[in-house]
């Protein structure tokens, strides 16, 4: 009779040595005590707790978090931070009330809240944000989603926001998630898309049960609302072309991530919605006024068993630095996220599995996730928030915990990535977070990230190791095209690489992040071209320019470093 | 009653296949209602049920009895496994491995082997694959000559994407089980990841030739002619996913509620007509199958199995159905009617009549059985009694234009016999 390597000590201490194995195989260039990213958020003064209201009575509307971003508001240079809160919803609120929160970088690592002086502390039950200068006026204005209508804050320019939701026409009424600016007619104004939830009111809440525990309802218990469009009419008024865009035979999904890009290179920039539990939605524009819905055609509608998945977070970047813009999406514990690679800017494959992050992110619960180059070697990584959604999950499944460790997987280079989440930094946190934002908030040319989390302050992780490589910055400015640059291509080349980004102003998960395209290019000492293509089809280039230099691109004119 | 979020998983099969549900029960003999039943036997079919609690109930009973009773406690740790309740299965499990290593202890090899495959699969279910690695192996070296063990480590290598090992576990297990069509999906998805569409063409064929009624093998080969850019192919692959997907959507949705109401029988009923519907009939029958071993005194799950097997044109398997429903329900006049249709059909005239003339009898105005019995009378040769039969018809029912046709049909037949 074979032994039995379960009840033997000795295949415990094998499988240690092979999961240790295995660690230092996927760990080649990170020593196991390097610091690559440092949790600073005390030290920074970020002292905001957010709440899901959380009842005791599992709403439906408590599991879904909310987000935030980096946002330079007041263009000083550095990059704020914005904090979106849940409400309290079962009973009148003691004290102070839950609102969102804006901290103002003071240059110095430090940040201090100047919500009320800036006017943007709304008390609604919020989930998502996002940025862009909607109005031309060379500021960044503000867009909240929230279970309930959603606001749009004007930055007037001065360090203070007016809510001109209802002068602006974009008070959406459904439960808003992710959402997101765009250019989509390329007539130099921001549109706006919002990803819709679900129908739902928490005077009709259901229990759900889940082999005889109460648990959090799945997102079919409700039915899906359609998502909203805006169209900027380009007098500070947005129409609601929601019908006018999307395909008249739609059916509405649950819907959760966005992020918009041109991937199939045609100069009007697409869209992708993650949908919970439903099918993912890949709109093209058209060009012409509307969008085509062609996500199962492309590929990306479901996972390679052809099933639809939890989508949650979402987000476009070209991680083989091939110019076609790739597609990641996380998901559901026990799925995996997933990794799209853009074939031929028509289809894309699901290279999930060859890309070594199949194994890994099946055992977490995916939302925030966003492509960027954490270590500046011109390869862009992927971070991934991670948190159950059931806050007693554990029950259930005594292996499952509600708060999960984050994971950061670096690009080879090769078309694969490597987990190399530390067990002893700032990535190390277990939390239920949310949201992942991404920017850089110390200007020392590399990527923090920004961490929402359910109940919990967020998480300011500060890169220790990006700037050890070489990197440039570009702050885009549109003229004819829209001010924030947003959907501006901009192609990066170097001795070693040629690189490509678009400036967006959504994507991961409920949040939205440093509008400055960021590249890093390793050892490089100089970049041979910058090209910027704008959204109206204009190129400008810039040859021959330094590294470690932030430049601003204004349209039409040359690419200068900021200082 | 709502279900969870996490309800939708229930049957995915993207980590770990149920393969091992077909294996586990074949380890024991079907239970036959009219033999005596074992609790154990009771069990097993509480399993083929998916009477979930009942099965732990009668398992564990077993158990506290017979602590050492591995069988038990193997069945015991498959329904926790099958409930998702992954922990408590694998303490089970690994309870019957360490009676294993004990001296006195005796198990099977297959029994073991099935073991360390079970364990594997809720360890692939719990991202832990190092570990369900360990124990496919296990399973391997004890059960060498089963398929299940080789195609576990192939599952396990594809998502590592150890595509190499992979391949030669797949093909191990193909030269066991060459009808085994989830390989044919997986080595499609390995061609597909490797770029080989033209491979992953023909796998997936072979995966639908061999099992046609699942979504993702379409799915896969929609993609894998996209990728060749033949898109008139790809439209039409997709077009049959959609049909595949909708099937399974809706099989899904009647079984999650079933989850919850097992005993239901409507819910069984919409089932098998789903399955009907998408002409799945093995599905379909043992849909039925389930629905009599849970209410077997109700006829209605007889009735439509043998209503079944009378579309298929199988008269011999339709019989003993019907049989069954009259012996429940003596006065279930169908049941005759249909008797009588399927006894002609195989020729045991008298049989068929004796069925017709019990239906005329409970309803001397039926004028089906009336048509049934002058169709074993013509087919006989009787054609008096046939036209006898015809002219009853049209006395009762006036307005029965097959009666008159058919009457006037015999009577020119017989006048023209006479002539001669």
């Amino acid at each position: 009779m074979p032994k039995n390597p379960s009840n033997h000590n000795s295949y415990h201490i094998f499988g240690f040595a092979l999961i240790t194995i295995f660690i230092s195989l996927l760990c080649p260039t990170v020593a196991s005590t390097e610091q690559i990213f440092i949790d600073v958020t005390e030290s920074a003064g970020l002292t905001f707790a957010h709440t899901d209201g959380r009842s005791g009575l599992r709403l439906f509307n408590e599991f879904l978090g909310s987000g935030g971003g980096f946002f330079d508001y007041d263009g000083d240079g550095d990059l704020d931070i914005y904090l979106v809160n849940g409400a309290i919803q079962t009973e009148k609120t003691q004290g102070n009330t839950p609102h969102n929160v804006l901290y103002r970088n003071n240059g110095d690592n430090t940040f201090t809240d100047v919500t009320k002086e800036a006017g943007v502390g709304s008390t609604r039950y919020g989930t998502g944000a996002t940025v862009g200068d909607y109005d031309n006026d060379g500021d960044l204005d503000l867009y909240l989603t929230n279970f309930g209508t959603d606001e749009l804050y004007q930055n007037n320019g001065n360090g203070t926001f007016t809510n001109v939701t209802d002068r602006a026409k974009v008070g959406n009424p459904n439960w808003g998630t992710s959402c997101a600016f765009a250019d989509v007619d390329n007539d130099g104004h921001l549109d706006l898309y919002i990803a819709n939830y679900a129908e739902y009111a928490t005077a009709h809440d259901k229990r759900c049960e889940e082999r005889g525990v109460h648990v959090y309802c799945g997102p079919h218990s409700y039915p899906a609302v359609h998502d909203t469009f805006y169209k900027n009419n380009g007098d500070g008024t947005f129409t609601d072309a929601s019908t006018l865009y999307r395909p008249a035979d739609l059916i509405p999904q649950h819907g959760l991530g966005v992020t918009f890009g041109d991937y199939d290179t045609d100069g009007n920039i697409d869209l992708y919605v993650a949908n919970d539990q439903d099918p993912n939605f890949l709109f093209q524009n058209t060009g012409t006024g509307n969008f085509l819905e062609v996500a199962l055609i492309s590929g990306v509608c479901y996972n390679d068993m052809g099933k639809e998945e939890a989508g949650m977070g979402t987000d476009f970047g070209d991680y083989d630095n091939d110019g076609k813009l790739d597609l990641t999406v996380s998901n559901y514990q026990t799925e995996t996220n997933t990794v799209y690679r853009n074939h031929d800017n028509t289809f894309f494959t699901d290279n999930t599995i060859t890309s070594g992050i199949a194994e890994v992110t099946h055992g977490y619960l995916g939302w925030g996730i966003r492509f960027f180059d954490y270590d500046n070697d011109g390869f862009q990584d992927i971070f991934v928030a991670n948190g159950h959604l059931m806050d007693n999950i554990n029950v259930l499944e005594k292996h499952v915990t509600y708060p999960q460790r984050n994971l950061l997987f670096r690009n080879l280079g090769d078309g694969t990535f490597a987990n190399i989440t530390s067990e002893t930094d700032g990535l190390a946190l277990k939390k239920v977070s949310r949201g992942a934002a991404i920017g850089d908030y110390d200007n020392d040319g590399d990527l923090d990230i920004l961490v929402t989390n359910c109940n919990q302050r967020p998480d300011l992780l500060q890169n220790a190791v990006g700037n050890q490589n070489n990197w440039i910055q570009i702050q885009v400015v549109g003229k004819k095209s829209n001010r924030s640059g947003i959907g501006a291509r901009i192609k990066v080349v170097t001795g070693t690489h040629v690189q490509y980004r678009e400036v967006h102003s959504g994507g991961s998960y409920l949040s939205f992040h440093d509008l400055r395209a960021h590249f890093g290019v390793g050892k490089s000492e100089q970049i041979e071209i910058i090209e910027i293509r704008w959204t109206n089809g204009h190129i400008d280039q810039g040859i021959r320019l330094p590294v470690n230099r932030r430049f601003i691109a204004v349209e039409g004119e040359k690419i200068v470093p900021v200082d | 009653m709502d279900a969870g979020y996490q309800h939708h998983q229930m049957f995915a099969k993207r980590v770990c296949g149920v393969l091992i549900l077909t294996t586990l029960l074949s380890l024991t003999p079907s239970v036959s209602r009219t033999e005596t039943t074992s609790p154990f036997q009771e069990g097993v079919e509480y399993v083929k049920l998916r009477l979930y609690p009942q099965a732990v109930d009668t398992f564990k009973s077993i158990v506290s009895q017979h602590p050492t009773n591995v069988d038990a406690l193997f069945q015991l740790a498959n329904v926790y496994k099958l409930q998702d309740e992954l922990e408590l299965a694998i303490q089970t499990f690994n309870k019957i491995l360490a009676i294993a290593g004990s001296k006195n202890a005796e198990i099977t090899e297959r029994l073991y082997g099935l073991t360390h495959l079970a364990l594997s699969e809720i360890y692939c279910k719990q991202s832990k694959l190092d570990i369900a690695e360990q124990h496919a192996k296990e399973a391997v070296q004890s059960r060498p000559a089963e398929a299940d063990t080789h195609y576990r480590l192939g599952y396990i290598y594809t998502h590592q994407a150890n595509f190499d090992e992979a391949l030669a576990a797949f093909k191990r297990t193909l030269t066991r089980n060459p009808d085994f069509s989830e390989v044919y999906e997986w080595l499609g998805l390995i061609a597909l990841m490797r770029n080989e569409p033209q491979q992953a063409v023909t796998h997936y064929q072979t995966a639908i030739e061999k099992k046609p009624y699942v979504q993702s093998a379409y799915y896969n080969l929609a993609k894998a002619y996209r990728l060749l850019g033949d898109m008139p192919a790809a439209r039409k692959q997709l077009k049959l996913f959609h049909q595949m997907k909708t099937y399974y959507d809706q099989t899904y949705a009647v079984e999650s509620a079933l989850i919850e109401a097992p005993m239901n029988t409507t819910l069984r009923l919409k089932l098998a007509e789903i399955h009907l519907e998408h002409k799945h009939i093995s599905a379909a029958v043992a849909t039925y199958q389930a629905l009599i071993r849970l209410h077997p005194n109700l006829t209605v799950g007889y009735d439509k199995l043998g209503r079944l097997y009378m579309n298929l044109n199988m008269p011999q398997h339709a019989i003993p159905f019907f049989q069954k429903v009259l012996k429940l329900d003596p006065d279930a006049v169908e049941a005759h009617l249909r008797l009588g249709w399927l006894y002609t059909q195989s020729k045991a005239f008298d049989k068929a009549e004796s069925h017709l003339q019990a239906a005329i009898e409970k309803m001397p105005k039926l004028s089906l059985a009336y048509h049934g019995l002058a169709e074993i009378y013509t087919q006989q040769g009787q054609l008096q009694k046939a036209i006898e039969v015809y002219q009853h018809i049209t006395k009762i029912k006036p307005d029965d234009d097959d009666a008159r046709k058919a009457l006037h049909e015999l009577e020119r037949l017989k006048r023209s016999q006479t002539t001669r």
